[in-house]
């Protein structure tokens, strides 16, 4: 690999890190439910770093990213013993992918309007998003605790994320569009 | 399905809860509608929004090893930012054999920011692995909020206070672009140079303060010891200050005279732990002066971070050197027994509230409840009734009022201190705003007084 300058491979990292998040929601996107998404994450991250080389500055590095992120996962799904159903058959998969959105607002944004809706939530609804999103556990244990079914627990929070979902959308559309 | 089945089941799909005949169904539907796949596509970015905010924030340790990122955040858009950059460099660690062998080193500078304080550091990595609060040659940081330490390796010390930006040129030279930095020059960092866009001051052993605020003359302030200022656009123009003398570089260039303002400089960080988000809430932080020089320079001294106004003092001992604050020996003391700030307006009737207010604007998460705690007094010359009044608004200037408590303090009870108040507030905006102001009916011959002003997220 011929030396790199500190400013090239700053910006590498600079536009590594600025797609974090849209790499991770592509990778989700492509793998539904499945709990090894970091792990495709990070080794589709290992494979960028190790081919920045063959990264060309200026052009487009989502689409790039995407289509090693692509690979890593269809690796990630042969070697996968399958316990659940598999929602994306490889016609769907390709359509997903090939679909995927590169542009949406920035991150801070998307955080910001996030973190406001979720404060406009009641404290026990903020708990149970806190409880499936930071523990990584399931449902049964917040039941137990909260003396409330599964079920209704599970109902919640499909409840709770469409409001987020609408909510975010118009914080970010009010500020000046959502993507 | 309905679009509600339809939602239903695409957050179903990223939970690993579907069924097979569900998923057999939306797959259906995902080949066939373009709305339900824009409505997948939403619902995998909610997903990693909500997966980025929740994360456990105890990765925070990496995060500053590897990203090169001061931040002592307390927002997790910021660690999440920093998780990424983490990431790619935990991989340049691996794949770079190089960096596993450079050698163990003294870092030029290392860093430390406050509880509150925010700050970005860019600087070269391609040489390996930065520590988590190392900053090497022409690192440039910026701070946006807070405070932050810098300890050079000859063992010179600086605090510099945001809004600010600044370069470690070398262990003996530091390029201050913006901001208020104070130093403390050790024996071996003597002729230790700080320049600015206006100015250069070279230390002869000694704890100075510079400034460089743009659109305003640099300045420089001699607390001890003796520096030499010489002005950049004109060099020739240069003189030796020493203790108690300040300049500013005015814009042709001329050293002019000014009063020295200690209370634009902390000498140290806020102590205080990691909940509190306020600074110098206690008073303490301050550049203290000699005993013999309390008063309105004590005053200023000891505010660094408040904004306040005329007819408000800070006291450690009264005029005849008794503990407390007060006069003719007649005092009162906080339960710290320090430093505290007086509301001394000698009117009749209620005080005009920019003359006994002391506030200060603050960063907050929005949704957050906070809890404010202080400690408010009294000393009487006079029966009446003295009241403090905190208040907390969103913003800096929003009008948007979060909370609000008065405390009051009649004669009858006697000079002294009230329990210790507290009032909670949910933060609206990342920015909120403390005020307290005397708003006694009638101000005379009587004063409140304030310490230990802490606010801390519940």
């Amino acid at each position: 690999m011929p030396e790199e300058s500190p400013k090239s491979l700053a910006d590498f990292v600079s536009l590594l890190t600025r797609y974090q998040p849209n790499l991770m929601s592509f990778v989700i996107s492509l793998m539904p439910g499945d709990p090894d998404v970091s792990d495709v994450v990070q080794k589709t991250n290992l494979v960028l770093w190790s081919k920045r080389a063959q990264f060309i500055e200026g052009s487009a590095f989502l689409a790039w990213a995407f289509a090693i992120a692509r690979f890593e996962v269809l690796n990630h799904l042969k070697k996968q013993k399958r316990a659940r159903p598999l929602l994306l058959d490889p016609g769907l998969l390709e359509t997903i992918a090939s679909e995927a959105p590169e542009e949406r607002d920035s991150d801070d944004r998307r955080l910001g309007a996030l973190e406001n809706c979720l404060a406009e939530l009641r404290l026990q609804d903020r708990e149970l998003l806190e409880h499936r999103y930071r523990s990584g556990l399931g449902l049964n244990e917040f039941a137990d605790r909260s003396g409330r079914s599964v079920s209704s627990l599970s109902v919640t929070l499909n409840r709770l994320r469409a409001a987020l979902r609408l909510c975010i959308a118009r914080r970010l559309s009010a500020e000046g569009g959502w993507q | 399905m309905t679009e509600n089945e339809i939602e239903t089941a695409i957050q179903a799909a990223f939970d690993g809860t579907l069924t097979a005949a569900e998923c057999g169904d939306l797959r259906e539907v995902l080949k066939a509608d373009p709305a339900a796949r824009a409505l997948y596509f939403e619902h995998a970015s909610i997903q990693q929004l909500l997966i980025y905010h929740f994360s456990p924030s105890q990765s925070l340790e990496t995060e500053h090893s590897l990203a090169n990122t001061c931040q002592q955040l307390q927002h997790r858009r910021y660690v999440r930012f920093a998780i990424a950059i983490a990431a790619v460099l935990v991989l340049a660690l691996g794949l770079t054999l190089k960096l596993v062998l450079v050698p163990a080193r003294t870092p030029l500078a290392t860093f430390q920011a406050d509880a509150g304080g925010r700050c970005t550091v860019e600087q070269d990595v391609s040489g390996g692995k930065a520590a988590a609060n190392e900053l090497r040659k022409n690192a440039l940081v910026r701070l946006t909020q807070g405070s932050v330490e810098v300890t050079l390796r000859n063992g010179t010390r600086s605090i510099v206070l945001a809004p600010a930006s600044f370069q470690i040129e070398s262990e003996d030279r530091m390029k201050l672009h913006e901001g208020s930095a104070w130093f403390d020059v050790s024996k071996h960092g003597t002729g230790f140079q700080v320049t600015t866009p206006g100015m250069t001051v070279t230390d002869l052993g000694t704890q100075f303060g510079v400034t460089a605020r743009p659109k305003a003359g640099d300045e420089v302030h001699v607390f001890s010891g003796r520096v030499i200022a010489r002005s950049v656009t004109a060099p020739s123009i240069e003189e030796t200050l020493t203790s108690g003398m300040a300049r500013i570089c005015d814009p042709a260039g001329q050293l002019q005279t000014m009063r020295i303002r200690p209370e634009d400089f902390l000498v140290q960080l806020p102590a205080h732990d990691g909940s509190h988000v306020i600074a110098n809430g206690d008073f303490e932080t301050g550049n203290k002066p000699a005993d013999s020089r309390f008063g309105s320079e004590a005053t200023s001294a000891l505010l660094p971070a408040w904004n306040f106004g005329t007819n408000v003092k800070v006291a450690l001992r009264d005029n005849t050197g008794r503990p407390g604050y007060g006069e003719h020996g007649t005092t009162v003391v906080s339960s710290t027994a320090d430093v505290q700030v007086g509301f001394q307006n000698d009117t009749v009737g209620t005080p005009v509230e920019s003359d006994v207010s002391i506030r200060q604007n603050f960063t907050t998460v929005p949704g957050t409840r906070y809890v404010v705690g202080f400690e408010m007094g009294a000393i009487f010359f006079k029966q009446t009734t003295i009241e403090l009044t905190a208040s907390v608004y969103d913003a800096a200037d929003s009008g948007i009022l979060l909370g609000r408590l008065v405390q009051q303090r009649n004669a009858d009870e006697g000079n002294g201190y009230n329990s210790p108040a507290r009032f909670t507030f949910m933060a609206e905006s990342a920015s909120t705003t403390l005020i307290f102001t005397e708003t006694s009916p009638n101000t005379d011959d009587a004063d409140p007084v304030i310490d230990n002003i802490s606010v801390k997220a519940k």
